[in-house]
């Protein structure tokens, strides 16, 4: 401690006011804590600044712009339709990212958490300090959770910059790039590639594996690699990216693919390789918190550290790096400091990801089910045999049952299609209650809906099916 | 080298014993084959033996605590090398490792290094065992859902089985395979949990015996596989009380005494011959048929109920099993019973006759696999209507006999009961019968 720093003193601390972040904050004051959060940078954190909130915001302003110019199929022809990409930043940045971060900035103000802006560096395991730019405050704690989620990942010969730029960066474009290169196939990759070729680009994804979407079951993937090769999005399967070299008015990206090396030139290259966690410049040192390999802290099932008071939630523990995952546990950790007996138990995390069309996964595939020892079965609703995907003019997709064999009971699934990002909302919600087909056949579902594929699907694996 | 003395698979389905006496103490000696330790569970008391020789250097569990089949009980250090062997022929064959999983992460290396050997078990997954809210009320009550009978759709455990769980018995199983924490640990845990409960002061939380867990568990197995039906009747035992009266003395000349129990059995005995179905028991789709007659007499301890069987009763005179009887009654009181005591049983006969206050019908539960139990009151005087159309007063007996109706219709069972009344109500009968 610096002479005549005084620490203020604090109950429970959250580093980091992102999903996790500040759901903690809220969840641990409605538990009686007495709570402050610290903020370096945005309300909201990367996900709603400069992540899912801002581009599903794009995604959805490139469909408008779509269906301006193509919608003959109903009858609607259009003349001089013209994109001006300020106006869409405009909208994105002041009618979604800031209602939604001032909002979550009032919820946390209405549940009195003290909002601390500035950078938070652990001084020991009960002190730490808060840096501004030219100031700082010691404040000690009781319980601390850490929340401070991920950055993208740079890589070598990609020195981020004006060319050469990260998700955040793609995201807040002011132009729309004629040609844009996109490193990295994986969901954040393609929903960028999406929703740019959307709005005229011409996009090449460079992608190291042999396929892009690793996560998503090649059936799905399929419909994503139709859909954009209608979109003028082409990509490189096994393509090693050597190096970006910025020129006047683009950039250059050196490839190899097959030891053969390859050029593209484009106005932007949009590097999505992954993130790596937020814990190398905490002091974690300092208060003695373990952090294991690449650069996660391992926790108990509580959220907690090694240091029984200190929790960390979110990106920076293993598991999947999702919001929603990081919401989930902040509120364990939250409770766990309450003195709840609570645990980090979840039976399934739904992934989605934003593309054309979307696809969305939660709980087991056929494959890893039989893996973990299942006898499980796969049964697979086409959405072509359902009337609203028609009147939607979207009947591209499935949605997929993965149950056990004896009960039936609903242990997967998994939805490509039209609105699959709210159907899989059931499908989790069936999977945690344990549900078996033939009680998701016998519920009454809303007639026409998307939501009737999935009560199809569970009479095709009782073996009678009304709509296929 | 240093032994490790694993808790023995002794057969019968048993995963857990109660270590009831350590015969040594840490830094004794013992030698192969003396008496190490007694244990007790749901079928038995036994003493183990030693199987090496050696001196003891560490005791897992203490007196009252209780091991699954497969945990290193206790540690003895052998003389030379080679003995490391002799441990691979106390490991256990069949081991209920499902309760080991899901310790928490700290507790995890203790358990381990004890289970390392064990096969891996095919875990079920704690996610499709119950709801969220039901897991996390386990959680917090500190229940593992895995020993928790599921009473709802599909084995799922509810809210209210872990309720029920709770008041049958506050502690997890996780508790009974800290094996390395000794008894005084668990018993501190059990008293910390019940501090939390509101109703503190108003109830007060006991731990099952091992016994009382397993009549338990019978019961509730015997009342959900078979459908029970009891039919209730009476006998006047006139002529049998006459008859025990006369041979009383001389019973107690040989230096036994002469109940109304061995008649009963020999009784059994007839009927269970005349109609075999009443001598079955139900294999999966099967109805097995018993050749041996071993009746089972209900004895009531102070440590819990036990059902020893008179073996081969249709071999053996009303006095000698009036003496089996006996000697049964002396075992069970001191808790000798020996699992070969109990097996094998072919119908039981419960009598509550000398606690009931009055001649009253109850309905018994079978002793499973058996398919019948015979309860008997207490004998009263009672007005009856003799033949002679008169109001006399007689001795009566009432019966009570349930049957499985898997196995047993009524019809059947009626005609057994009227043949049973017509062998007890005259000894004569018996004689010729039985």
């Amino acid at each position: 401690m610096v002479v005549g720093d005084f620490a203020i003193d604090l109950d429970t601390v959250v580093i980091g006011a992102g999903p996790g972040g500040y759901v903690a904050a809220i969840r641990a004051a409605q538990m009686g804590q007495k709570v402050a959060i610290i903020e370096k940078e945005h309300i909201g954190g990367v996900c709603l600044n400069v992540g899912c909130i801002p581009s599903k915001a794009l995604i959805s302003a490139g469909h408008h712009y779509q269906d301006a110019l193509h919608s003959e199929t109903f009858g609607i022809k259009s003349k001089e339709v013209t994109l001006d990409f300020s106006e869409t930043q405009a909208w994105k940045d002041k009618k979604v990212v800031a209602t939604l971060t001032k909002g979550v900035e009032m919820l946390l103000k209405k549940n009195k958490v003290e909002i601390l802006r500035g950078e938070a560096f652990f001084v020991d395991d009960h002190q730490l300090r808060v840096i501004q730019e030219d100031s700082a405050q010691t404040y000690s704690f009781n319980h601390a959770i850490i929340a401070t989620g991920s950055r993208p990942i740079e890589i070598n010969g990609f020195k981020f910059g004006k060319r050469v730029i990260d998700s955040s960066g793609a995201l807040n474009l002011t132009e729309v790039p004629k040609k844009l290169v996109v490193i990295g196939g994986g969901y954040i990759g393609c929903e960028l590639a999406n929703a740019y070729a959307n709005f005229g680009s011409e996009v090449v994804i460079l992608e190291g594996s042999s396929s892009i979407l690793p996560n998503f079951d090649k059936d799905m993937v399929k419909y994503a690699l139709d859909s954009f090769k209608k979109k003028n999005v082409s990509i490189e399967t096994n393509a090693m990216a050597k190096e970006a070299t910025e020129t006047e008015n683009g950039v250059t990206v050196t490839y190899e693919v097959n030891g053969e090396e390859k050029f593209v030139d484009a106005d932007y290259v949009l590097v999505s390789v992954g993130r790596r966690p937020n814990t190398d410049e905490l002091g974690l040192e300092m208060a003695g918190i373990t952090v294991g390999e690449r650069g996660l802290i391992p926790v108990d099932d509580q959220g907690r550290t090694n240091k029984k008071n200190i929790f960390a939630i979110g990106d920076i523990v293993p598991g999947l790096a999702l919001a929603h995952k990081a919401s989930y546990e902040a509120k364990v950790a939250a409770e766990a400091i309450a003195g709840k007996n609570v645990g980090v138990d979840y039976g399934a995390i739904p992934s989605v990801c934003f593309i054309d069309p979307e696809m969305a996964s939660v709980g087991l595939t056929l494959e890893e089910a039989k893996a973990k020892g299942y006898e499980a079965k796969a049964f697979k609703f086409p959405l072509n045999g359902n009337g609203r995907a028609l009147s939607l003019n979207a009947t591209d997709g499935f949605v997929r049952l993965v149950t056990t064999k004896e009960d039936k009971v609903l242990i997967g699934a998994q939805v490509v299609g039209v609105g699959a990002s709210d159907i899989i909302a059931e499908l989790t919600l069936a999977i945690e209650q344990i549900v078996s087909v033939e009680d998701i056949a016998l519920t009454i579902h809303s007639h026409p809906s998307l939501g009737e594929t999935v009560m199809d699907a569970a009479e095709l694996a009782l073996g009678m099916p009304i709509h296929i | 080298m240093s032994f490790q003395f694993k808790l023995p698979d002794i057969g019968e389905g048993i995963a857990e014993s109660e270590i009831v006496k350590w015969f040594v103490t840490v830094g004794e000696t013992i030698k192969e084959d003396d008496s190490l330790l007694e244990i007790q569970n749901d079928k038995t008391v036994m003493e183990l033996p030693s199987p090496v020789t050696g001196t003891v250097s560490k005791i897992f569990v203490e007196e009252g605590g209780v091991a699954n089949v497969g945990d290193v009980i206790v540690e003895i250090e052998t003389e030379g090398t080679g003995s490391n062997e002799q441990s691979e022929t106390s490991e256990a064959q069949a081991t209920d490792s499902s309760v080991q999983e899901e310790v928490k992460a700290e507790e995890q290396e203790t358990v381990d290094t004890a289970a390392s050997k064990k096969p891996e078990s095919t875990d079920p997954d704690i996610r499709l065992m119950a709801i969220p809210s039901v897991r996390r009320y386990a959680r917090a009550k500190g229940v593992d859902l895995r020993s928790v009978t599921p009473t709802g759709k599909n084995n799922r455990v509810t809210k209210e089985d872990i309720d029920m769980f709770i008041a049958g018995g506050s502690t997890t199983t996780n508790d009974s395979v800290q094996q390395d924490k000794n008894t005084v640990e668990q018993t501190e845990k059990t008293e910390r949990a019940a501090s939390v409960s509101p109703m503190q002061g108003m109830e007060r939380s006991e731990k099952m015996s091992p016994t009382r867990k397993a009549i338990a568990k019978a019961m509730v197995k015997s009342k959900t596989t078979a459908p029970h039906v009891t039919v209730f009747d009476a006998v006047d035992v006139s002529k049998l009380m006459e008859h025990r009266k006369k041979f009383k003395q001389r019973a107690i000349e040989q230096g036994i005494k002469l109940t109304f129990m061995p008649y009963i059995v020999k009784a059994l005995v007839a009927i269970l011959r005349k109609y075999p179905a009443l001598n079955a028991y139900v294999n999966e789709d099967e109805i097995v048929y018993r050749n041996y007659f071993n009746i089972g007499i209900a004895t009531n301890t102070d440590h819990g109920l036990f059902v020893p069987n008179i073996k081969d009763a249709n071999m053996k005179t009303i006095l000698q099993i009036a003496q089996e009887i006996t000697e049964y009654a002396d075992k069970a009181q001191k808790g000798e019973l020996g699992a070969q005591d109990m097996r094998n049983g072919s119908t039981t006969i419960t009598n509550v006759g000398a606690a009931a206050t009055n001649g009253v019908w109850s309905t018994p539960i079978i002793n499973q696999p058996e398919v019948s139990i015979l309860g008997i009151g207490r004998i009263e005087h009672e007005a009856v209507v003799n033949k002679d159309k008169e109001i006399v007063a007689a001795p009566i007996m009432k019966l009570s006999f349930s049957f499985d109706h898997r196995v047993i219709d009524g019809v059947t069972a009626q005609e057994a009961i009227n043949d049973l009344k017509e062998l007890i109500a005259d000894p004569e009968i018996l004689l010729v019968e039985g």
